[in-house]
């Protein structure tokens, strides 16, 4: 036996889904404003600290240390040793916390109410800008962690090949130091010495594509454990095995490389960059739809063989035929179906001249959440409840509670977003506390504004049985044995792969090329644009 | 040199623009201004606003120690209003932007570091009690006007520039809360005839200008008010610094 | 590398749903010129109202020589101004507009009218309205906590 690393697995994952469950009574709160049913809570000080506290929860803290956690458990387990360094590990853990905690000191006090994208020139207290920057640099420490322990066994293991899950987590561990380099140069040059009083003023224009940089492949950052789940523990619980290891491979190797030099779609109603670069990045974008549609069919194939494995018959027999008592299964599913809805939605936003229709309005809210609140999270939770027994030695308190809390959050989703999708249609624009417009089109947006509380209440309660559940789950009958090996196995395991699918050394080449291209280039640009820079302003 | 380089510019790029009037105030919130009135040093401003010549009145003589007791409410109060904007009001004056005899002789041979070191001086002093009707009602409307705006008329909530106590905003939005009644309403009027017209892009003369009589003199009795609840004795001074 | 003959067919399905996204994007950029609003070009956000094409005489709606039409105007929160645009119907409008104080977005819903307004840059649109009538400009990007009122008047009127 050797060290797990459990606790240290299970403290990131705690801090996950603390976070989570207080960004989403926030959430209540907001959806609650919005409704109108509530004029005295009405509040756009309130309104608006919620919304840059919610979004810096989910989008920052649940998933950082969401995604550390299952990464020490997934390094120990699929490789069958202990972490590289465990105490690095209580390390990462330490400073990604205390980074939180100080910046959720002035998001709470309503003293960073300047969104989870801070763009400047809106300026909140220094606290806030050091705090994340400290959050980021503990999941550096985390992406050492994955590298190293890869490295180390590869040294230990010659010629062998590296289980699919850590194939996976150590692919995301170097997309995301890729990726929040963008920001983190944002911050350490531009927001933090600016925020002190080191630097007069600052461009906003180099701000935002610096944060673009970051901005869209930091989803796929959240969305790689929702894959690695589907690819390496999903076929396994739902009964089958996983219908090909090369593929998914290949979609790991895909999503590195074509996620990070495409941020510019963040950027395409944007007037500090060129139609040229903006165009570069939209065939990236598009490019990096592939490895999800490569994965829809993967994990459908390895579904519907389990599914026909457990008897099911004809066209659509086998989904029937699945273990719907499993919430890995039934996650899975939902996650899927969320997937093509919000993956369909992308590819509009991603549509170089069409995004000109949704740019910045209810839509986009609507995209995100459905994608990320539903189709990643879903999946998060998911990974949750199938680590609890493995993390506490002790049985899952209510698997039936944990099946229809999943259901229920797919439905509160479902609720929450579809009318979001259809306000920014209908032309309302994003982050707005209230609808104060002399228009007609205020009247047609009532009924859907009404919409979100349903969702949002149907949420809340979910979210609520999701805590309960892990809560109770401490408490609950210790088990006699727990299996760490739960890891779905391909249909054909591979005996050896190409080097180029047991390594990176090939795609960090690649993306090192490719990164020059799209980003260097018009940060360069910008650099001798020279743009006359902005005072801070509040807000 | 910052006075002349701001007009020499304005001067010089005016041929090249498109037909144009000049600007309705030439102070521009550079790095080099917001400097200068951040580095305004209050106690050179304690002393100027005694200093009285044989043409020019000491600025205490109308707007009492301090700018905090005006000798007659249609002076306003100066105790403290956002630094940022008492310097722009000043400077306003001096290069004839905002036209008051008095004040325009007032300032007429002050330096733009006086200026700043007077709008220091008078930030850090506490918002004064401001005498206020108390048979004055002020309606429910007038208080929506304040958080909600009216989207028929396209006014925005007082609150929603001015902040929520009044208090001002980075990085010139004065403080309107314990501001005299007949002042402010003054003001507003002067506003609305286009009497005063230092506000960039209009945007004071527009609001004003929708406001009705009414409004204008229940919100003078709103903001007297809610600066009275709020002054107790510390300093007001808004987040601009 | 094994790779099954029905995934094989996939990732053909998959290239061609690829191609015919990126082909119709490409026809549109290339062929007829659409684009979204990329003009870059800088001015001081800091001295806007001073001089130049931003002053404040300078802003409102004028007819060029060649019969279309250039809008200027600034967004400084919490409206943008002008608060009343007119333009005449199916004529060719630039939009440019820029901001002395933080971000903003414009739009103006079911019309190609949209942008970022950025402090530092100089946005333009250039589009053609071909329904008369009245609309609203609204502001669609974060800029403080007025953001819910920050809107103004667009009329589209009868050309010529």
């Amino acid at each position: 036996m050797y060290d797990k690393s459990k606790s240290v697995a299970l403290a990131n994952l705690w801090v996950a889904f603390a976070a989570f469950f207080v960004a989403i009574i926030l959430g209540l709160y907001q959806v609650m404003n919005r409704s109108g049913l509530f004029p005295e809570l009405e509040s756009h000080e309130l309104y608006f600290a919620s919304v840059s506290t919610h979004g810096v929860l989910m989008g920052f803290v649940l998933t950082t240390f969401f995604i550390m956690g299952f990464g020490y458990y997934t390094a120990t387990t699929t490789l069958k040793r202990p972490l590289w360094n465990k105490g690095l590990a209580w390390v990462a853990f330490l400073v990604a916390l205390s980074g939180t905690v100080m910046a959720a000191i002035p998001l709470l006090t309503g003293k960073a109410s300047i969104l989870y994208t801070f763009y400047p020139p809106l300026m909140a207290h220094p606290m806030f800008y050091i705090g994340a920057t400290l959050l980021v640099v503990g999941s550096w420490i985390w992406c050492l962690e994955m590298i190293m322990s890869v490295i180390t066994w590869r040294r230990d293991n010659p010629g062998k090949v590296v289980p699919l899950a850590m194939y996976g987590t150590t692919a995301n561990a170097i997309m995301w130091l890729w990726t929040s380099a963008g920001v983190a140069i944002e911050m350490l040059f531009q927001l933090i010495p600016w925020s002190l009083g080191l630097m007069d003023t600052i461009d906003p224009g180099l701000a935002r594509t610096l944060f673009s940089w970051t901005l869209h492949a930091i989803v796929y950052f959240w969305l790689f454990p929702a894959y690695i789940a589907m690819y390496t523990i999903l076929p396994k619980m739902a009964g089958g095995r996983l219908f090909s290891d090369e593929m998914g491979r290949v979609a790991f190797i895909m999503l590195l490389v074509l996620s990070v030099p495409i941020g510019f779609h963040h950027l395409y109603m944007d007037p500090q960059q060129s139609a040229g670069f903006k165009f570069l990045h939209m065939l990236g974008t598009f490019g990096v739809a592939i490895p999800t549609l490569l994965t829809g069919f993967t994990v459908l194939a390895s579904l519907e063989g389990a599914g026909r494995l457990r008897g099911g018959q004809g066209l659509f027999g086998w989904i029937t035929a699945l273990n719907w008592k499993e919430p890995m299964v039934v996650a899975g599913m939902l996650a899927l179906f969320m997937l093509i809805a919000g993956g369909w939605g992308g590819m509009i936003n991603a549509s170089y001249s069409m995004n000109t229709l949704v740019h910045n309005t209810q839509w986009v809210t609507g995209h995100f959440h459905l994608i990320f609140a539903g189709t990643t999270v879903i999946m998060y939770l998911a990974v949750a409840y199938h680590l609890w027994p493995k993390l506490t030695g002790r049985r899952l308190a209510s698997r039936g509670m944990a099946v229809f809390q999943l259901w229920l959050w797919m439905i509160g989703m479902m609720v929450l977003t579809m009318p979001w999708h259809v306000l920014g249609l209908l032309g309302q624009p994003r982050r707005i506390s209230s609808t104060p417009y002399d228009s007609p089109l205020v009247q047609q947006w009532d009924p859907h504004e009404l919409a979100m509380i349903v969702g949002g209440a149907i949420l809340l309660f979910s979210a609520l049985l999701f805590v309960l559940n892990l809560l109770l789950s401490h408490a609950a009958r210790k088990l006699d044995s727990v299996s760490d090996d739960d890891w779905a196995i391909a249909v054909y395991p591979p005996m050896s792969v190409p080097k180029s699918m047991n390594g990176f050394v090939l795609w960090n080449g690649i993306l090192t090329v490719w990164m020059i291209v799209a980003y260097g280039i018009p940060i360069v640009q910008l650099l001798i644009l020279d743009a006359p820079g902005s005072m801070p302003w509040g807000y | 040199m910052n006075t002349y380089k701001i007009i020499t510019i304005a001067c010089v790029l005016m041929p090249f623009g498109l037909a144009q009037g000049a600007p309705s105030s030439n102070v521009a919130w550079t790095v080099e201004t917001h400097s200068l009135v951040r580095k305004g040093d209050a106690s050179i401003g304690a002393k100027i606003e005694t200093v009285e010549t044989e043409d020019v009145n000491a600025c205490t003589d109308c707007h009492g120690k301090g700018g905090a007791e005006p000798d007659r409410d249609k002076h306003p109060t100066l105790a403290g209003q956002v630094a940022a904007y008492t310097f722009k009001q000043l400077r306003d004056y001096k290069d004839g932007s905002r036209e008051n005899r008095r004040m325009n002789e007032a300032v007429e041979r002050l330096t733009n570091e006086q200026l700043a070191a007077l709008a220091a001086w008078y930030a850090q002093q506490p918002v004064p009690s401001v005498e206020v009707d108390a048979d004055e009602t002020v309606s429910e409307e007038t208080v929506r006007l304040v958080f909600r705006g009216d989207k028929k008329r396209l006014i925005q909530p007082c609150a929603s520039c001015h902040g929520r106590n009044g208090q001002g905003a980075i990085i010139d939005v004065p403080a309107i809360a314990g501001q005299n009644v007949k002042y402010f309403v003054e003001t507003m009027k002067d506003y609305a005839g286009e009497k005063r017209t230092n506000d960039i892009y209009s945007r004071m003369r527009i609001i004003a200008k929708a406001l009705t009589r009414d409004e204008i003199n229940e919100l003078a009795v709103y903001y007297a008010r809610l600066g009275n609840e709020q002054s107790d004795g510390s300093t007001q001074q808004a987040a601009a610094q | 590398m094994h790779i099954d003959p029905l995934e094989k067919k996939w990732m053909y399905v998959v290239g061609f749903m690829t191609a015919v996204m990126i082909g119709s994007m490409a026809y549109a950029a290339i062929m007829l010129n659409m684009h979204p609003p990329s003009n870059v070009e800088t001015i001081d956000p800091k001295t806007l109202h001073l001089s130049g094409e931003f002053a404040e005489d300078n802003l409102g709606a004028t007819t060029n020589p060649d019969g279309s039409v250039t809008v200027r105007m600034v967004a400084a929160r919490y409206s943008f101004y002008p608060q009343m645009i007119e333009v005449p119907a199916d004529t060719d409008v630039k939009f440019r507009i820029t901001s002395p104080d933080v971000l903003h977005g414009v739009h103006v819903p079911f019309t190609n009218m949209s942008t970022m307004v950025v402090p530092g840059y100089v946005s333009e649109v250039n589009t053609r309205f071909s329904r008369e009538g009245e609309a609203q400009f609204l502001c669609n990007e974060y800029c403080g906590l007025g953001h819910d009122y920050m809107w103004s008047k667009l009329k589209v009127v009868p050309k010529g």
